[in-house]
């Protein structure tokens, strides 16, 4: 046991609670996520507004606010618009898991897309990588992809 | 200052689950349908106050997600992490000082995504109360039950209030309609923290409101039945343990405040929409405000209330929706004979802690 | 706006990685006490409280209920912000719009977290999209390395350049009792040599994490004169969102369009036609070293792609033309839902004279920037003059 603390001794009280949600994806999501795991498809959708091709689709163009009902097709190569390598450990928020260090991780323009969506890269040495340099998708075989973003594995240089 | 009117307001469909729905998609209902009372874009108008809680959402800075559907793209957007009234409140500020014209004031929330029980706990003093584990039905038990000691109110009475709101959400077309009840039904029901039992907390629900408001001369162009925001008010009471549940200064402050902008004097409003999450809150609070809760008089909650089925957040801005409908004279089948003052209540925290009053009134 | 609303009190905590020795109401009462007491007011002359805070980082729900008799607000309208790190300029704007519309006469605004106290960079992943962005993030470094390479590219921006704002914070930092890291000796080659976490950023271009509370009075002109014989008027705010996903921006910092939308409102309100010349010192919320050039370009302080000149330069020293963040800015100091609101603070102790060792001489306007959320930005102009 360890010594007892002297009676006028500041004291930190330990709480942790398990904060469990089960997030509705909605329509749009929920649309792109299938189309994602089933046919390794990615789709945008295009605003009646402005024209622009929005990635994640979404009902509503911020830029202009008008109405985005069109779904087109994007990717699945691209081309880098911003990147670094990441050489801290970070917790992946869905597995728990550290991810191993270093690795690339950029904003990626996926052909067709007026958007950028983060995700990571195959290389992970900094002077392999370049902004406009094209990247194309590798996706999870079909029978591991769940619906999400992740399955994606990360993106290759083409 | 110059005068702030509701010149449009909209719902989505408040229900159990809105599993169809992102929480962004719930609010866009609303919005929508606000948008299209307004007879304007989402572009015309020219800042936003939004009303969410985080953890409800389940996302830290939850209300990036909804900065295209307030239109927030290079303007003004902030949230208000309470009672949608208090949003409208800030939302009054930023027109009544001249800076702003339109403002989008919105709530929502999914009391069906979370775990309720962490959620309400994480508002518990962490040092001594969170450890005991109770929740937000453990506190409101213990207010009921000093409450129905005093003698001010009878679980009676209180069960009364839950059949009239529950019988209120058949011509309610934004919520879920439920079933009737009788008083012995309720008093019957099995218990959650006694003397409460399962119907006297409202039910829980996923939800969004919404409310266009302009300055006078732009409400002027836009709408030939403006309603005004008369006044507007709110205080925040001690923390719960702090303060007996009979103690409702903060609720008189509140109403105090905006009856006062209003000019009201003594003068009873003939609509009164009340938020509790509590049969025995509502029995306290719209007495306190001058409803008249005898089934003749019939002053209150005509939408049903809160336990008609709104959830947290949402439930003060559906009040105000639910006083412009009577104001303007389309509430329908739930139309109260000319209505033209109108009180709107919300209400926030464990053990009704911060009170919110919007003081409306009908016509130019 | 309606009649003008000004600060006329400022309060910090003394700000550092973990304040063990206060609970969260104690500490934010500390700041609100210097506050009040600075100016000899007291609670009583109180009409309304706004607060701000992310209330997942410490995992309290409701925060400013459970401590409403600690800060005063017992009894009163008080008001719960969250709009991630711009919060505390959004609480310093909503006190504004409170006096301006005529509803309270005076407003205490207040800003605070404890970040050693939860799991902040738990929280923080929780910002992103639990459908698009979670399972793809890399915390809040992964994410400033890739904005901070779109300004590079951009703008030719050099390590040495970012890190002469590195060295600069923490310097100044020294002439700032409350300020969290102070470093007189630091060097740019300490900076350049210190650990790479998401290229280009290193160790010593990044913020820290803080332990801290801000606490301002505003007031309605007529108090404001009673509380102060210099108060700083609150001329000019404005508020401006990006669209909600990260990837949006097509160049993030490099051309970061919420920000000149605010700049150019507030500028524009106040009649600020050149900025380096009308402004005498600015508060600017920078996140990373490379964010502080890149703002100096989106401000308008210098022409595009010239960020990185203006540090060369020396322009924005604490001697130098246009000096920027004075106090030390969030490299040095950053508990996150006070630091907006330390930077209006800090803005306003310029105008009213009151900045002690790290006091610009004759400020007469100063402005004050919040960044935070998903690129939203706001931007308030203090005058020592009402009009």
């Amino acid at each position: 046991m360890s010594p007892t603390p002297p009676i006028d001794a500041v004291l930190r009280l330990e709480y942790a609670a398990d904060f469990e949600y089960s997030y509705a994806a909605g329509k749009f999501a929920s649309r792109f996520m299938n189309a994602l795991r089933t046919e390794a498809r990615l789709q945008g959708t295009r605003c009646d507004g402005c024209n622009k091709v929005l990635v994640p689709p979404r009902p509503v163009c911020g830029l202009c606010s008008g109405r985005t009902a069109e779904w087109v097709d994007v990717g699945p190569s691209g081309v880098i618009t911003g990147y670094t390598v990441v050489e801290v450990p970070f917790i992946d928020p869905m597995t728990g898991v550290e991810r191993p260090i270093p690795y690339g991780f950029a904003f990626v323009r996926l052909d067709g897309a007026d958007t950028n969506i983060y995700h990571f890269l195959e290389e992970s040495r900094h002077d392999k990588i370049s902004i406009g340099m094209r990247i194309t998708a590798v996706f999870k075989p079909a029978p591991e992809r769940d619906g999400t973003l992740a399955d994606i594995i990360h993106f290759r240089t083409e | 200052m110059g005068r702030v009117a509701i010149v449009g307001v909209g719902q989505s469909v408040h229900a159990r689950d809105r599993h169809d729905v992102a929480y962004a998609e719930l609010l866009l209902e609303a919005i929508d349908e606000a948008l299209d009372d307004a007879g304007i874009g989402l572009s015309d108008v020219d800042n936003a106050v939004t009303a969410s809680l985080d953890f409800y959402d389940g996302r830290t800075i939850s209300n990036m997600a909804v900065a295209e559907v307030v239109g927030s793209y290079l303007k003004p957007e902030s949230r208000i992490c309470s009672d949608g009234i208090g949003a409208l409140l800030y939302g009054w500020a930023r027109i009544a000082d001249g800076d702003h014209r339109v403002g989008l004031v919105t709530a929502h929330c999914k009391e069906s995504e979370g775990n309720l029980a962490t959620i309400e706990g994480a508002a518990f003093d962490p040092f001594v109360q969170r450890r005991l584990g109770a929740d937000a039905d453990v506190v409101a038990g213990l207010a009921a039950r000093q409450i129905y000691d005093s003698g001010a109110f009878a679980p009676t009475d209180a069960a009364a209030l839950v059949v009239a709101a529950r019988a209120a959400s058949a011509v309610n077309p934004k919520v879920t309609t439920l079933e009737s009840m009788t008083v012995a039904k309720v008093l019957d029901a099995p218990r959650s923290a006694t003397p409460l039992g399962v119907f006297d907390r409202a039910p829980n629900r996923d939800g969004s409101c919404a409310v266009i408001i302009a300055a006078e001369e732009v409400a002027m162009d836009l709408s030939g039945n403006p309603v005004w925001i008369a006044g507007v008010g709110t205080a925040t009471g001690k923390y719960w343990t702090d303060r007996h549940p009979g103690d409702l200064s903060a609720l008189d402050r509140a109403r105090d405040g905006a009856v006062a902008m209003a000019g009201w004097g003594a003068d009873v409003p003939d609509v009164f929409e009340v938020s509790a999450q509590y049969a025995h809150e509502l029995c306290q609070f719209a007495t306190r405000l001058g409803a008249d809760l005898t089934e003749a008089g019939g002053n209150l909650n005509p939408s049903g209330g809160r336990h008609a089925g709104n959830p947290v957040t949402v439930s003060g801005l559906s009040r105000v929706t639910e006083c412009v409908h009577q104001l303007r004279g389309d509430a329908g089948p739930r139309q109260h004979h000319d209505a033209q003052r109108a009180l709107a209540h919300g209400v926030a925290g464990l053990g009704a802690q911060s009170h919110f009053v919007a003081t409306l009134e009908a016509g130019v | 706006m309606g009649r003008n609303a000004a600060i006329v009190a400022v309060g910090q905590t003394d700000h550092v990685s973990r304040r063990l020795d206060v609970s969260i109401p104690e500490m934010v009462r500390e700041a609100v006490d210097r506050c009040l007491g600075s100016k000899d007011l007291n609670s009583g002359q109180v009409d309304a409280v706004v607060v701000g805070n992310m209330e997942l980082f410490e995992g309290i729900n409701f925060p400013e209920l459970w401590m409403a008799s600690a800060i005063g607000a017992a009894g009163k309208p008080l008001f719960k912000l969250n709009n991630g790190g711009t919060v505390g300029a959004s609480v310093a704007v909503a006190a504004a719009h409170l006096v301006a519309s005529g509803l309270y006469d005076v407003v205490l605004g207040i800003g605070y977290e404890k970040q050693s106290e939860g799991e902040t960079q738990s929280a923080i992943t929780t910002v992103g999209d639990p459908a698009w962005e979670r399972s793809v993030m890399a915390g809040a470094i992964g994410n400033f390395g890739v904005m901070a390479s779109t300004y590079v590219a951009e703008s030719g921006v050099t390590a040495e350049q970012a890190a002469k704002v590195a060295v600069k914070a923490r310097r100044n930092a020294c002439f700032n009792p409350h300020a969290h890291l102070q470093r007189p000796d630091i060097t740019v080659e300490e900076v350049l040599a210190s650990r790479m976490l998401a290229a280009p950023l290193r160790l010593l271009d990044m913020c820290p994490s803080s332990d801290g509370a801000c606490a301002v009075v505003m007031a309605a002109p007529d108090r404001a004169r009673e509380m102060t014989p210099r108060p700083a008027w609150v001329v000019a705010t404005e508020t401006a969102h990006d669209t909600q996903f990260m990837g949006d921006s097509p160049k993030r910092l490099a051309r970061m369009r919420s920000l000149i939308a605010a700049s150019d409102s507030v500028y524009s309100k106040a009649g600020i036609v050149h900025p380096r010349a009308e402004i005498d010192v600015a508060e600017i919320y920078e996140p990373a070293s490379y964010a502080e050039l890149a703002m100096y370009e989106s401000l308008r302080f210098c022409d595009w792609g010239e960020g990185g000149a203006l540090i060369d330069d020396g322009v924005t020293l604490m001697d130098g033309e246009l000096p920027v963040n004075p106090s030390g800015g969030v490299l040095s100091t950053n508990p996150v839902g006070a630091t907006a609101l330390i930077r209006v603070a800090e803005a306003a102790l310029q105008v009213m004279g009151e900045a002690g060792d790290h006091q610009i001489p004759g400020v007469e306007t100063a402005l004050a920037t919040g960044y935070g959320g998903n690129a939203w930005s706001e931007a308030v102009i203090v005058k020592g003059s009402a009009s």
